[in-house]
């Protein structure tokens, strides 16, 4: 209670004796370049999720993190280029939990499971929290789907090596085969996912289930 | 006045063109060797009406922005895929040799139109916002188009009919799964290894499981 209070009172403090602003980047000119790197993809983060991709300005991006527009143009010469560096962002946790995901797991059954999971939760999250930030329009999606290039060749190459030296290994695959079927998987997995909201409703879990299943009976040795 | 003014003597008028169907399939031709070239980027309307030699009017009128090109270009090729699909899998065959035959057409077709393909699937589709829109329409329509062909074979083989919205999350699971192998299939370096029979026995097998085990 006792907070919000001294927060009005700063405040008003501030309106009746109005100091002159920092001029933007003066204090803190000699911060590294990656420091501010984080700075503007904190703010532009949240102002494109307020507002969506046509919403923010460099000038009001520049302005929120602090420094000069000269120096935010160096470092993302366009909007668009801060734009996708915070996707890139998104897609950099996303592969991380995959990765791990992938890593925890032993089973096969139990990876397929977990993958499938953190694609899902992930749509499912972004949908609530970011509904304007990852509209169709803005391209978020297609950003992403970029982004997720490097995430995917990663995921491929862990998945094929296990099942590779799983004992469910279907006999006579050459490694090359496996590497097409990892891959084929994982793209079930985030293909499902990303058409799920798309399509008539399914809860959550339920959703896990089917693909999850349907990816195992794929995988299923055959004969 | 006007009367007096010359008409332009190089072209035919827009309207002849138009009634005689030969505009769209010139149009048509231009932006698919410009997209092929340089992606969606390169297929601005200008471009496209100086490489089909047709003023910007012209396709203007047919085409006010470059993502109604597109939208033309995938649907044509999706009625080819969509005939190919009528002729290898017509009703009344089994799952076995209706994925056998659905998943060679598919392999075929993507192989036939190779660059297309990679652009709109690969690289460039993700990255281009229109291109990912056109293709999230053109996997409901393939989705829809699946179902019509196996539902049938698919409950003849004992399998219980599942509600409309699984069966859809089922059909999507599936496409990316033939997308996602065929893609690797294109552009990893450690599977070209595998032959075209290859990859259409791998795909033959794994989606019959996964639609009749």
């Amino acid at each position: 209670m006792h907070e919000p209070a001294g927060l009005a009172d700063d405040r008003e403090v501030r309106v009746a004796m109005p100091r002159p602003a920092p001029r933007p980047g003066r204090t803190r000119r000699n911060l590294p370049a990656d420091v501010w790197r984080d700075r503007i993809l904190q703010v532009a983060r949240v102002l494109f999720a307020e507002e969506g991709f046509d919403g923010p300005g460099m000038e009001e991006i520049a302005k929120l993190a602090g420094l000069s527009r000269a120096r935010l143009y160096k470092l993302f010469p366009t909007r668009r280029d801060v734009f996708n560096a915070v996707i890139a962002e998104d897609a950099q946790r996303l592969g991380g939990e995959l990765l791990l995901a992938l890593a925890q797991e032993r089973t096969t059954r139990d990876k397929v499971r977990a993958m499938v999971r953190v694609f899902f939760t992930y749509v499912e999250n972004r949908h609530e929290r970011n509904r304007v930030f990852y509209a169709t329009s803005s391209g978020a999606d297609a950003a992403l789907g970029e982004s997720l290039r490097v995430v995917r060749t990663a995921l491929a190459e862990s998945f094929a090596q296990h099942l590779s030296q799983s004992p469910e290994r279907p006999a006579g695959l050459s490694t090359a085969e496996v590497r097409l079927i990892a891959n084929g998987v994982i793209a079930l997995a985030e293909g499902a996912a990303a058409s799920w909201l798309s399509g008539p409703h399914i809860d959550r879990d339920r959703s896990v289930d089917i693909v999850t299943d349907t990816a195992l009976r794929a995988l299923q040795p055959a004969g | 006045v006007t009367a007096s003014l010359p008409t332009a003597p190089d072209a035919p008028s827009p309207s002849d063109l138009e009634l005689s169907g030969a505009v769209p399939a010139a149009i048509l031709d231009a932006a698919r060797a410009l997209f092929i070239e340089g992606g969606y980027e390169a297929m601005s309307i200008a471009a496209v009406a100086d490489a089909a030699g047709l003023s910007r009017q012209v396709v203007y009128r047919r085409f006010p922005h470059p993502r109604a090109l597109l939208e033309c270009l995938v649907d044509r090729d999706v009625e080819d895929l969509v005939d190919r699909l009528r002729l290898a899998a017509p009703v009344g065959r089994d799952v076995n040799s209706l994925v056998g035959a659905s998943v060679a057409v598919f392999v075929d077709f993507v192989l036939d139109h190779r660059r297309e393909y990679l652009l709109l699937f690969g690289r460039a589709g993700r990255a281009e916002p229109e291109v990912a829109a056109i293709l999230g329409d053109l996997r409901t329509r393939l989705a829809d188009l699946y179902i019509a062909i196996f539902g049938p074979a698919i409950l003849a083989a004992g399998v219980p009919w599942p509600s409309p919205a699984q069966a859809r999350l089922v059909a999507y699971a599936v496409m990316a799964l033939c997308e996602g192998v065929v893609l690797a299939w294109l552009e990893d370096p450690v599977t070209v290894a595998v032959s075209r029979e290859g990859v259409i026995d791998l795909l033959q097998a794994m989606v019959v499981r996964a639609l009749v085990s």
